[in-house]
């Protein structure tokens, strides 16, 4: 196996291949850390697989302008996908191109230019291969839903929610990223995730974001999200496929999601344990009796008084309670710890406000007051929605108690991008406490 | 509606009582399980929040939560404490199962009951109705047990006891059930084979089935040597084990060598009772060539080797023939004999295959298939070369 390629070129085009192979791999999997590299006449193919993420990487002039591929002679080898990756960045800037080459065992990297000017081509880097051969799982060629998204949308999206899932094991149904397109007059897709008590949504809207018009609904796993928005981001490509199928025991295919782009076929594997996701637009549809406006540079103060009472209080609950000063046109914030002075914020565009009832007021976890603020921009109006926790006051019946409290739905500012012509949302909701 | 629910005893009915819960919701409803790595306060805060969506939210408490405090009582005491303050906030659609975290605290349980419920179930169930659950079980299967089988599965959960663990009955009969699943006859050895890692039961099982061999004519011993290889089998430490089994047998034999010779003597069961009770249990002292024995002491007065009750189980019958009727004073004699040689073979250094050639001998001379003391002293003085016998 002989071929040569641009330096610069080949390490941006491995990068996904060694993201994959080492990054968020199942723990002592097969191929974790393996590359399969097959050169052939017109594309380089590299094949590597973790676990859960698979990626078949075909690597030509057509895919990356600047690769230069030349191949010399066919063939095939397994090398240690850290070996590759810290080689090939060890290799000096001066070689623009180089050769690869399979000789005794060892996979050899040569400045490919050296040998042209009638010099012996010395090995700048060589490392071991091995005889295992990486197998990714099969793949189907037919598809239960294709759709074809604008690449930073569908990137930023995933961006913007990927705090959201949960982190404990115990919940695992909620470790996940649910992506959904719909069709209306306009297209609209939305990226949502939570832990079970807060909710992040993500949702653009607009003409051209889905190309093929189709309507899609999948589950990320959440180990997952960080590799695809890292592979996707560095993608030269406006959009890329994706496209889900179930399982097929008939011919041994698993059930994956495959996302195409630059030449390469990335599937997400281990999608059978989230079948579930919560409706979330009963949420986001529900009409609250309060709807009260604020800035949310406002809170930040409240993060830094969250934090002050939490290190002198850490070994119960910490909420903070919101108490609704109509007249002062105020929010009053008050951690739930001893000794704790409240925080007054005030109302903005008062006239658009609703607010219904004597007292208002509802408690939730302090840390997603806190989120609010960081993950909200920390910038712009904020629309706050709630139930007033005392609504609960003298109702007995459970059930009904029970269908009266909703979440408190926060809305942040809408980005109008004039570009892409997109308008976007960004939506939180969390729990709200008795204590 | 319930917020608090007390599940204590065993895992069926705990089981029973849980499904109808989940029943109950008839919407969708969310579980969240909590053990001792969970810290109380993701406890407390889940504990209080109101779901999302309408749904009903179940926490199933296997473990305490962890909290800080000095000492794991002191941490017990506090979160214990903590909870009952909270159930008061636990809100609508919210309900926390305790499921056997071993709560007996009344305080506790006189709060549980102000929001919810307290269930106990018996643990411990009487062998006889024990025996009725194992026959149900079998007749609901179209399988026929024989009583002798039956008992014999209970008995090898509490073989000495009167009661036994009802969680390990069921599991036992499953495992059997599984075992004997297409068998046309099940015999008392599949209740050895399924029970061979149970010590206590496996060696009193073979002591029955050597004193019935050996007043038999009939010399079969192939059931209690294999009770005696699949109960190795499965052993951590097979020396420390066979040599175990062995000490057990000097001990039980020695008894019944005391006991024949008293009666040989004409004692009375009382007399013969008294006598060997005054032998006293000895325990070492020191190291090496400085070892000491000397009676054991427990509550200021020295343990006898032998208590009344076990005395009196070898010249009683109970199942079957009296143990002391089985043997003769020189059968005794010579088993006793061939204890001790091979207590010595193995201590001096023995293959694995060895151990088991020299307890097969054992059990040959107890049930009486080996009778002169050339042949047992023949096959344990054999050089291993000769036989060829490696590990």
């Amino acid at each position: 196996m002989i071929f040569e390629v641009n330096r610069e070129e080949f390490i941006r085009a491995i990068m996904p291949s060694i993201e994959v192979a080492s990054k968020n791999t199942l723990k002592d999997f097969k191929f974790e850390n393996l590359l399969t590299i097959k050169a052939e006449q017109d594309q380089v193919v590299i094949l590597s697989y973790g676990g859960t993420l698979s990626l078949i990487a075909s690597l030509s002039d057509s895919n990356f302008a600047d690769l230069d591929y030349k191949c010399e002679e066919e063939g095939s080898t397994t090398v240690y996908a850290d070996d590759l990756s810290t080689f090939m960045a060890s290799v000096p800037n001066s070689y623009k191109a180089i050769k690869i080459s399979l000789d005794s065992n060892q996979l050899k990297i040569v400045n490919a230019t050296s040998g042209a000017k009638g010099k012996q081509a010395k090995t700048a880097r060589s490392m071991a291969t091995l005889n295992e051969v990486v197998r990714p799982p099969n793949i189907s060629d037919t598809f239960d839903q294709d759709i074809e998204i604008d690449r930073e949308t569908f990137v930023g999206g995933i961006d913007s929610v990927i705090f959201a899932p949960a982190y404990e094991e115990k919940l695992f149904s909620y470790m996940c990223m649910l992506f959904e397109s719909k069709i209306n007059s306009d297209q609209e897709v939305r990226f949502s995730a939570g832990s079970g008590g807060r909710f992040a949504i993500k949702s653009v809207k607009g003409k051209n974001i889905v190309l093929n018009n189709s309507e899609a609904r999948m589950i990320f796993p959440k180990s997952n999200l960080s590799s695809i928005s890292k592979i996707l981001s560095s993608s030269s490509q406006p959009t890329v496929h994706i496209r889900s199928v179930g399982v097929d025991h008939s011919k041994s295919i698993p059930e994956h999601i495959m996302i195409e782009f630059d030449g390469m076929i990335l599937c997400i594997f281990g999608l059978e344990h989230f079948k579930k996701y919560p409706d979330l637009s009963k949420v986001l549809k529900h009409h609250y009796s309060n709807r009260i406006y604020s800035s949310l540079e406002d809170w930040k103060p409240i993060n830094k008084a969250i934090e002050g009472t939490r290190h002198r209080w850490n070994d119960s609950i910490h909420n903070t309670e919101i108490i609704i000063e109509e007249e002062d046109e105020v929010f009053k914030v008050t951690p739930q710890t001893p000794n704790t002075n409240p925080t007054f914020i005030g109302m903005v565009d008062v006239d658009d406000c609703t607010v219904k009832g004597e007292k208002i007021w509802f408690r939730c976890n302090s840390l997603y007051l806190q989120e609010m603020v960081v993950q909200g921009g920390g910038k712009g109006r904020i629309q706050l929605n709630f139930e007033s926790q005392s609504v609960l006051d003298g109702i007995t019946d459970d059930k009904k108690a029970q269908k009266l409290m909703k979440p408190v739905l926060i809305k942040f500012p809408e980005n109008v991008d004039d570009a892409k012509n997109t308008v976007d949302n960004f939506y939180m909701f969390f729990s709200i406490s008795t204590k | 509606m319930d917020k608090v629910i007390v599940l204590e005893g065993n895992i069926a009915e705990r089981k029973r009582v849980l499904e109808k819960i989940k029943n109950s919701f008839t919407d969708g409803y969310d579980v969240t399980i909590f053990d001792k790595k969970d810290h109380y306060n993701y406890v407390s805060h889940a504990l209080t929040e109101i779901s999302c969506f309408d749904e009903d939210k179940l926490f199933i408490m296997k473990e305490l939560p962890k909290i800080e405090a000095p000492s794991e009582t002191q941490a017990r005491t506090k979160v214990m404490g903590r909870l009952k303050k909270m159930f008061s906030s636990i809100p609508p659609g919210n309900l926390l199962i305790f499921d056997n975290v071993g709560i007996s605290a009344e305080s506790f349980f006189k709060e549980v009951r102000k929001y919810g419920k307290i269930y106990k179930f018996d643990q411990k169930i009487s062998k006889s109705d024990g025996k009725k659950i194992v026959n149900s079980y079998f007749k609901e299967k179209s399988i026929v047990l024989d009583p002798d089988v039956s008992q014999l599965l209970v008995d090898s959960l509490n073989l000495n006891g009167d009661d036994i663990d009802i969680d390990k009955l069921n599991l036992m009969v499953l495992k059997f059930h599984h075992y004997v699943h297409d068998k046309n006859k099940i015999t008392k050895e599949d209740v050895y084979s399924i029970c061979s890692s149970s010590k206590d039961f496996i060696i009193w099982s073979l002591y029955k089935i050597l004193d019935d061999v050996s007043s038999s004519k009939n010399k079969d011993i192939g059931s209690a040597i294999s009770i005696v290889n699949d109960f190795l089998s499965n052993v951590k430490k097979f020396e420390h084990e066979a040599v175990m089994l062995i000490r057990g047998m000097v001990w039980r034999y020695g008894l019944l060598l005391l006991a024949k010779d008293c009666a040989n003597n004409n004692l009375s069961q009382k007399e013969i009772n008294r006598q060997i009770s005054n032998i006293n249990k000895l325990e070492s002292h020191g190291k090496a060539y400085k070892i000491k024995m000397n009676p054991k002491i427990s509550k200021d007065l020295p343990m006898p080797e032998y208590s009344s009750r076990m005395i009196n189980s070898v010249m009683n019958s109970y199942y079957g023939k009296a143990p002391l009727s089985c043997y003769s004073y020189e059968q005794l004699l010579l088993i006793y004999y061939t204890l001790v040689k091979v207590t010595i073979k193995i201590r001096t250094g023995c293959t694995e295959s060895e151990i088991k050639i020299a307890i097969s001998i054992v059990i040959s001379v107890i049930c009486g298939a080996i009778i002169k003391k050339n042949t047992i002293d023949g096959i344990l003085e054999h050089n291993k070369m000769l036989y060829g016998i490696n590990r």
